[in-house]
């Protein structure tokens, strides 16, 4: 199960515009373990990839010296958290002379939820469920007949 | 056979890879469809068996093979509406497999309603057995047919571009080793309902016959 309270706090958390994280070192944008509360996988989607990789254990990094960038910079990433909650970031990169901002979203994915989580294998089993639902329906419904039958035999 | 049966059932599954996600349906969703149209073949030729022999247990099998096989389209529907909602994304979709399905249904319901419509029970069989060919036909047009004929768009595996089962690279025959089995169990659990459904109406009507 997934912890519900980490993940909406999250939600909330990151959904506002962030400075850039203090402590961390100076080219590290985003530790995405930090900010989904450990991660177990990842995969990069859009990247401008100019600006940024993201390291082996999911930081996001920026390549040296960044100019004074004309329009934000982003890469979306989605990854599985520890709890395997499906997180979709997306992380813009705003660059001025004074300062620069990094705004990071991280959205859990709708689709990993419910009776989506664990592979939707939940699906399957409502699908057997209903199967073997309707069948022993079907055997009481001839179970019926047999006691309508019974009962006709013994007058 | 009632010994073959659970058997069928345990090998089943025990031999069931572990294989991520809905694909598991497979073995429910889809062996209730092919287990649908064996059902609906014996129906069919019980109903010929019956218009060359006029034997009324022909009859008596043929509407027992095409209730249960009825109850497992109606299994395979709502299976399929729970299927599509976690992967399509909805209930119902405009594919051509889900409405031929849906019609079939109906066909065979239409069916059921006929046969309680007729009181003589000679013309009820006969009827019966003659719309039990063309509903089969339908539903193979239907089901079978229609969903594969080029330019027509389905979501369905193996149709409208979709890969199908044979076209999975991995486990194909892993999976092939758990869907044939589970068709082949479906389908004797299937005459093994109708075969109880059948002696229950034979012994009504014998009984009926001593009043």
């Amino acid at each position: 199960m997934p912890n519900i309270n980490l993940v909406r706090l999250l939600t909330i958390l990151v959904c506002l515009p962030l400075p850039v994280f203090a402590g961390l070192p100076t080219d590290t944008l985003v530790d995405l373990n930090r900010l989904n509360g450990g991660i177990r996988s990842f995969q990069v989607g859009t990247c401008d990839s100019t600006l940024f990789y993201v390291d082996g254990k999911g930081v996001v990094l920026s390549k040296g010296n960044i100019p004074a960038l004309a329009r934000p910079y982003r890469i979306d990433i989605k990854s599985q958290t520890t709890e395997g909650v499906y997180v979709d970031n997306h992380i813009e990169l705003w660059q001025t002379e004074q300062n620069r901002t990094v705004y990071v979203e991280a959205n859990v994915i709708e689709m990993a939820t419910g009776m989506r989580k664990d592979g939707k294998i939940w699906v399957v089993i409502a699908v057997v469920f209903v199967l073997f639902a309707a069948v022993l329906g079907y055997l009481l419904f001839l179970q019926k007949k047999i006691a309508a039958l019974e009962n006709k035999s013994a007058q | 056979m009632i010994w073959v049966i659970p058997m069928a059932f345990l090998g089943e599954v025990s031999v069931q890879p572990i294989l991520h996600e809905t694909i598991r349906n497979l073995y429910w969703h889809v062996t209730m469809w092919f287990a649908m149209f064996i059902l609906l073949l014996a129906s069919v030729v019980h109903g010929i068996a019956y218009l060359r022999h006029n034997n009324p247990i022909r009859d008596e099998k043929s509407l027992a093979l095409t209730q249960v096989a009825l109850l497992y389209g109606g299994i395979g529907i709502v299976t399929g509406m729970i299927w599509a909602r976690f992967t399509w994304d909805t209930f119902w979709t405009k594919d051509p497999q889900l409405n031929g399905a849906a019609i079939t249904i109906l066909a065979y319901l239409a069916y059921m309603v006929l046969r309680a419509s007729i009181p003589d029970a000679r013309k009820r069989a006969e009827i019966s057995a003659v719309y039990g060919i063309f509903a089969f036909v339908l539903m193979v047009v239907l089901i079978v047919v229609l969903p594969r004929m080029q330019d027509v768009d389905s979501l369905h595996p193996g149709k409208g571009g979709n890969p199908g089962f044979g076209n999975y690279k991995d486990l194909k025959n892993d999976m092939r080793l758990v869907f044939y089995p589970a068709i082949l169990a479906w389908t004797l659990v299937g005459f093994w309902l109708a075969n109880l459904s059948f002696r229950i109406q034979h012994l009504n009507r014998t009984s009926h016959a001593q009043h």
